[in-house]
């Protein structure tokens, strides 16, 4: 018998998927080597061992932000697709234009530029800005709302949480916070979150 | 426009209970009826798909990279292919094995892409060896009783200390068979090879299992 058909026949009665005709072909080798016996009775007992301990199904981390990232995903990916239907769409007619719009568009944009800068300049003193805008926030739980605030000055950003339940004294890490009244600090300027 | 008017009024989706291998129970729709309803653009139905599905895939990719952040990240790819390519789904196949088989491509493309970056050689050790995340939710194919709890943990460990000694191809060749229970046809579909050597890989995998387990 050619290795290949032995080997897949092996693997075959090893699961218990035999035809009787097939176990009729196996049989010689078998007999040849009556330690396979022993081996396909090891190897029942080591399914049963990764089945137990091998899981089939691990729910991911946070799964409910888990399908509402993959849908921020989709719809991300749905745009660019959008986007590029109509860049293709519009093909000749655009090429043609390019050529009048290009110096307005070009005048467009270095004004843009200039009224961002304007802008950009500090609006208060304190130098926060609110930052939440394409930073995202997760939190397993719904009635907890978040906001982040990012300080140009300290270079350092802020979360701002809503919604939890009352920490005890002991609760606070008060070696790199502080208390004030009801309200604890925890300030971590190492780690960037 | 009916995928964004569907996007926008199914946002809040509960789990979908039901036959994990995906043929759906009574009252819960089989996934044959949720890819119908994708392939019309209704988003409900994919997030349905995703509840239903994300464990096994999360799973086969946390089995085969080892590492939870990387596993996340991929089956969050997993799904967007899975996604972008539903509407060429023609079930020819089941939709678990299609899956099972974009899920293989986003981990080899990984594991490719890592080889590159390290510039070393694609084998086991090339891959992270995180435990499960104390977080992660696993889902044993049998429940153990409080007293074996103990002998599976140390059983566990030695199983996955054998299991990454395996070539991946090995590796994921047993996961499909006796975690997954895939049929030799599927497991060649997924793994895009002849149904021979799928044969030839669980031959050879279980043969080096059984000789790692016998020396720890």
């Amino acid at each position: 018998m050619k290795n290949d058909r032995k080997e897949e026949l092996l693997t075959r009665w090893m699961d218990d998927g035999l035809s009787d005709e097939e176990l009729r072909e196996l049989e010689p080798v078998l007999a040849e080597h009556p330690e396979l016996h022993e081996e396909r009775a090891d190897y029942a007992r080591l399914r049963e061992e990764l089945r137990a301990a091998v899981p089939s199904e691990i729910e991911p981390p946070f799964p409910d932000f888990f399908n509402s990232h993959l849908e921020r995903l989709v719809r991300e990916e749905r745009r660019g697709v959008d986007k590029t239907d109509s860049r293709r769409g519009e093909g000749a007619f655009n090429r043609l234009w390019f050529w009048w719009m290009a110096p307005a568009a070009t005048a467009a944009v270095v004004m843009a530029f200039l009224l961002g800068m304007k802008s950009a300049q500090p609006a208060n003193q304190g130098g926060v800005v609110d930052a939440a805008a394409g930073s995202e926030v997760y939190s397993p739980l719904s009635d907890v709302s978040t906001e982040i605030i990012f300080d140009r000055e300290s270079d350092s950003t802020l979360l701002v949480v809503e919604g939890l339940a009352p920490l005890a004294d002991t609760d606070l890490v008060t070696a790199e916070g502080f208390l004030d009244g009801e309200h604890g600090y925890y300030v971590n300027s190492e780690n960037v979150y | 426009m009916n995928f964004f008017r569907q996007f926008a009024s199914n946002l809040v989706k509960g789990p979908v209970p039901g036959d994990a291998a995906g043929e759906g129970g009574s009252d819960t729709p089989s996934d044959a009826e949720l890819v119908n309803r994708c392939q019309e653009g209704d988003y409900s139905a994919f997030d349905a798909l995703v509840t239903k599905h994300r464990g096994r895939v999360y799973a086969m990719i946390q089995n085969m990279v080892r590492n939870e952040a990387d596993s996340w990240d991929l089956a969050q790819e997993v799904f967007v292919k899975v996604w972008k390519a539903l509407p060429k789904f023609e079930a020819r196949a089941r939709f678990s094995t299609w899956m099972y088989r974009i899920t293989h491509n986003v981990v080899y493309d990984w594991m490719r892409k890592r080889k590159m970056e390290t510039a070393g050689e694609l084998d086991d050790n090339l891959l992270d060896r995180e435990a499960i995340a104390a977080g992660a939710q696993a889902t044993p194919a049998r429940m153990a009783r409080p007293d074996e709890a103990l002998s599976q943990g140390e059983l566990r460990a030695n199983i996955e200390g054998a299991l990454e000694k395996l070539s991946p191809e090995h590796r994921e060749a047993i996961l499909l068979r006796e975690v997954q229970g895939l049929e030799y046809k599927e497991i060649a579909d997924v793994m895009e090879c002849s149904i021979g050597t799928v044969m030839s890989r669980l031959f050879y995998a279980r043969k080096k299992l059984q000789s790692l387990l016998t020396k720890s």
